[in-house]
């Protein structure tokens, strides 16, 4: 019998669909995500930008940040995707919504566009395929995501692929996601090799006070030469900014700027023990030319400097001492050397302003250089040597019954914290070219903290706190610290409402009293996650 | 207990008549316990509230003989994807996705709770009772064992004293109260509903646990699935297995 059209069409369509139904049957989804709100409210903070004639946000916008004000008003629905193929392959996305809950309207022709008057952004924190058993005992995974490597808590000097999201103190260092290539070989037991390629470098995210650390007139120049430091706070005295621009300088998409990561992880004497190699660059950009233009504008321009690190890290149980966690974990880093190429534009050429070193000392012991404007070239300030330096977690947590766990770390170079040598603050209501105070830039610091579990778990008081501890050498040294206590409610199921407060104390002059570090904040959150 | 995992057993020949010892029927119930080379249990854990609500966490724990664990979270949403891998008695790790980061957990952690329940982390990882205590049998009839356990010497437990009712046809605890040195009941399990649930093994159906330090707070477990001698490999149980999360 002749087929007739119809049955033709059939065919084709049973042909074409049948296998694909085949094939789809064998995918796994799996959908979730969380939706949030979060309200914030400053307290006693610095404004940003600051009203003026010169400010770059005009004024006034509900983005800025007033002394007392509404610091956070957003909204967020997170989605998260999961296909999975028996256990060959896995593809993952992960997609956070956000609103900011503030209108960027300054003129009438912003009003009449919606992400203005509304404005929001998109976050990818993962968009990445797994592809498991790739060779005998290899995986790769390829796309968008997020490699952490150390076992400290929260602070990781090892952990350098992906930069952090520092826009929010309550993320403590939340990691970027990147696109990246990585692939996992578990040779035998516990060995796992782990090879990391980044093809491109994503900066940091920065809080929206940063810029203060660049933009403020009476900061001290960032070298590391005391007498270089003088002489240009000298400059910024005789011929005051009346604008600072900040520029950057984002490294090339080039192979050369490639970040590479590689980790050997295993067991050792019970513990878990793993070493590892990174080469990129820090996340958070350095200072690196300053040029003088007329009229009082100057352009600083800052970069990301490359570095190679060289970690280690340990973590344990000890059973003598009924079950304490501890951890270890350092890295040793050997940076870039940035130094501070300092122009003056105002004549109208490009005349560097160097240094010439005398070969004699002042009566500090701080070295003596002779300022050269226009050429010949001599020295420049060093902002960050080359000089290798140590930043290192140790820590330990205990859960002492149903109700109460502590945790108690030492860290030795915050999550900030980059390069050997000084830093220093400009003194509380100084004028450019004052004197400073400075302290060493890896600082030591004690982080603690206890949660208390009540009524099932459904409620959590918890109380954490990280304060720096002065070291020898630094000048006049402050007592600053941050504290963060937080009631957590679980009223259902997978449903949260928080309160608590994020506190900065110390003088402007201090690590954490600096503004550019941010404000204290008191928050109130909400969240149903599924 | 420490129960609930080991709550499945091989329907293993109890000569009724036989002149036991406390320590053999305790021998007959850690045997009972631990007859199944590996396991996959679907289940379902209820938080009872005094005002009478009820949590409910999913969850998924696979077992391999003797101490290998993992423990998947399926629900509610803030523990999706949240996993518990346990090695050994000593080595324990944790996978929290919104961290995407597996960390190694001192095993002080078995003092915790399992999620704001009444069960803890010991509860889920401890399936024999004859190395940790002596067994006194103080009762027997036709259906059942009494008996009255003792902390060993050199052993350290939350419990120094137990009492258990054992039942003769599945050799499985139906009850097991946990009492301080003093003697002074802390905590109470009930077993209900064995069944045979796979390939002559006994299961209960649910496990029941009430605190008394926490005004008789319960929490019950509810076995929904339940997979034994299924041949899961080593692969399973490590960190990378926790990570990819299948």
């Amino acid at each position: 019998m002749r087929p007739t059209k119809r049955g033709l069409l059939v065919a084709v369509a049973a042909a074409v669909l049948l296998p694909s139904a085949a094939v789809r049957a064998d995918v796994e989804l799996k959908f979730g995500g969380q939706i949030a709100s979060d309200i914030r409210y400053r307290l006693g903070g610095e404004e940003t930008p600051p009203a003026g004639p010169n400010s770059v946000v005009p004024f006034p916008s509900q983005q800025r940040l007033l002394k007392y004000g509404f610091s956070r008003n957003e909204n967020l629905i997170k989605a998260q995707l999961t296909l999975s193929i028996a256990d060959r392959v896995k593809a993952v996305a992960d997609i956070d919504f956000y609103w900011y809950g503030y209108s960027d309207v300054n003129d009438i022709q912003a009003e009449t566009l919606h992400e203005r008057v509304d404005p929001y952004r998109l976050e990818a924190n993962a968009a990445y395929v797994d592809i498991y058993k790739l060779l005998p005992k290899l995986d790769l995974r390829i796309g968008r995501q997020v490699v952490v490597w150390g076992t400290a808590d929260k602070f990781n000097p090892t952990n350098n692929l992906n930069t952090l999201d520092l826009s929010d103190p309550l993320l403590f260092g939340k990691a970027l996601a990147n696109n990246m290539v990585r692939a996992d070989w578990n040779p035998f037991g516990d060995v796992i090799l782990t090879a990391v390629w980044v093809p491109i470098f994503r900066p940091a995210q920065l809080p929206r006070t940063a810029p203060i650390a660049v933009t403020e007139a009476n900061r001290p120049a960032p070298v590391q030469e005391q007498y270089i430091r003088s002489t240009l706070g000298a400059f910024a005295q005789a011929m005051p900014p009346t604008q600072i621009n900040v520029l950057t300088m984002q490294p090339d998409p080039s192979i050369s700027n490639s970040q590479v990561g590689v980790r050997l992880a295993g067991r050792l004497l019970g513990m878990d023990a793993s070493v590892s190699y990174y080469h990129g660059r820090w996340g958070i950009p350095t200072p690196a030319w300053a040029v003088q233009k007329p009229n009082g504008i100057v352009d600083a321009i800052v970069m990301w400097p490359k570095m190679d690190v060289l970690g280690a890290d340990i973590a344990g149980s000890i059973e003598k001492l009924k079950g304490l966690g501890y951890w270890v974990e350092a890295a040793v880093f050997f940076p870039q050397k940035i130094t501070y190429g300092v122009y003056n534009d105002i004549y109208g050429g490009h005349d560097p302003i160097t240094f010439e070193p005398k070969g004699t000392k002042d009566a500090s012991g701080n070295e003596e250089f002779q300022t050269h404007i226009m050429g010949p070239e001599f020295q420049r300030g060093t902002v960050i040597p080359s000089t290798p330096f140590l930043k290192l977690a140790a820590g330990a947590d205990f859960t002492w019954n149903k109700y109460l766990y502590s945790n108690l770390q030492y860290v030795y170079g915050f999550i900030d914290e980059f390069g050997a040598g000084r830093q220093c603050f400009a003194r509380p209501n100084s004028m450019p070219g004052d004197d400073p105070r400075c302290e060493a830039r890896i600082g030591h610091y004690l982080v603690l903290g206890s949660d208390l579990k009540l009524f099932s778990d459904q409620l959590l008081i918890r109380f954490f706190g990280a304060f720096k501890v002065p070291q020898i050498g630094d000048q006049d040294p402050r007592f600053t610290a941050v504290l963060f206590p937080q009631l957590a409610w679980a009223v259902w199921d997978a449903t949260e409402i928080s309160l608590g407060a994020f506190v900065f104390l110390g003088p402007r002059d201090s690590k954490f009293g600096d503004p550019a570090a941010g404000a204290s904040e008191i928050f109130m959150k909400a969240r149903f996650t599924y | 207990m420490k129960l609930v995992l080991a709550a499945f057993c091989t329907l293993v020949a109890v000569p009724a008549g036989a002149a036991e010892t406390g320590a053999d029927v305790l021998a007959k119930v850690d045997q009972a316990m631990n007859s199944f080379t590996d396991g996959t249990f679907e289940s379902k854990l209820l938080i009872r509230e005094p005002n009478g609500q009820a949590r409910e966490i999913g969850f998924t724990t696979y077992q391999k003989v003797p101490d290998k664990r993992l423990v998947r979270f399926s629900s509610p949403g803030d523990l999706k994807g949240m996993g518990v891998l346990v090695e050994n008695k000593d080595t324990m790790y944790v996978y929290l996705p919104g961290f995407q980061k597996v960390r190694r957990v001192g095993t002080h952690v078995k003092n915790q709770t399992f999620m704001g329940s009444d069960f803890s982390y010991e509860d889920m990882s401890q399936t024999r009772y004859s190395p940790t205590y002596d067994a006194k049998l103080v009762k027997a009839d036709d259906k059942s064992w009494e008996l009255e356990l003792t902390v060993k010497g050199g052993q350290e437990t939350e419990y120094p004293k137990v009492r258990m009712w054992v039942d003769k046809t599945a050799t499985q605890p139906t009850k097991v109260q946990f009492a301080d040195a003093a003697g002074k009941v802390l905590k109470t399990e009930e077993y209900e509903g064995y069944h045979i649930d796979d390939a002559n093994h006994y299961g209960p159906a649910k496990v029941r646990v009430t605190d008394h330090r926490r005004n008789d707070h319960k929490s019950e477990i509810v076995f929904i699935g339940v997979k034994l001698n299924s041949g899961l490999t080593d692969d399973l149980f490590t960190q990378r297995s926790l990570v990819r999360g299948h």
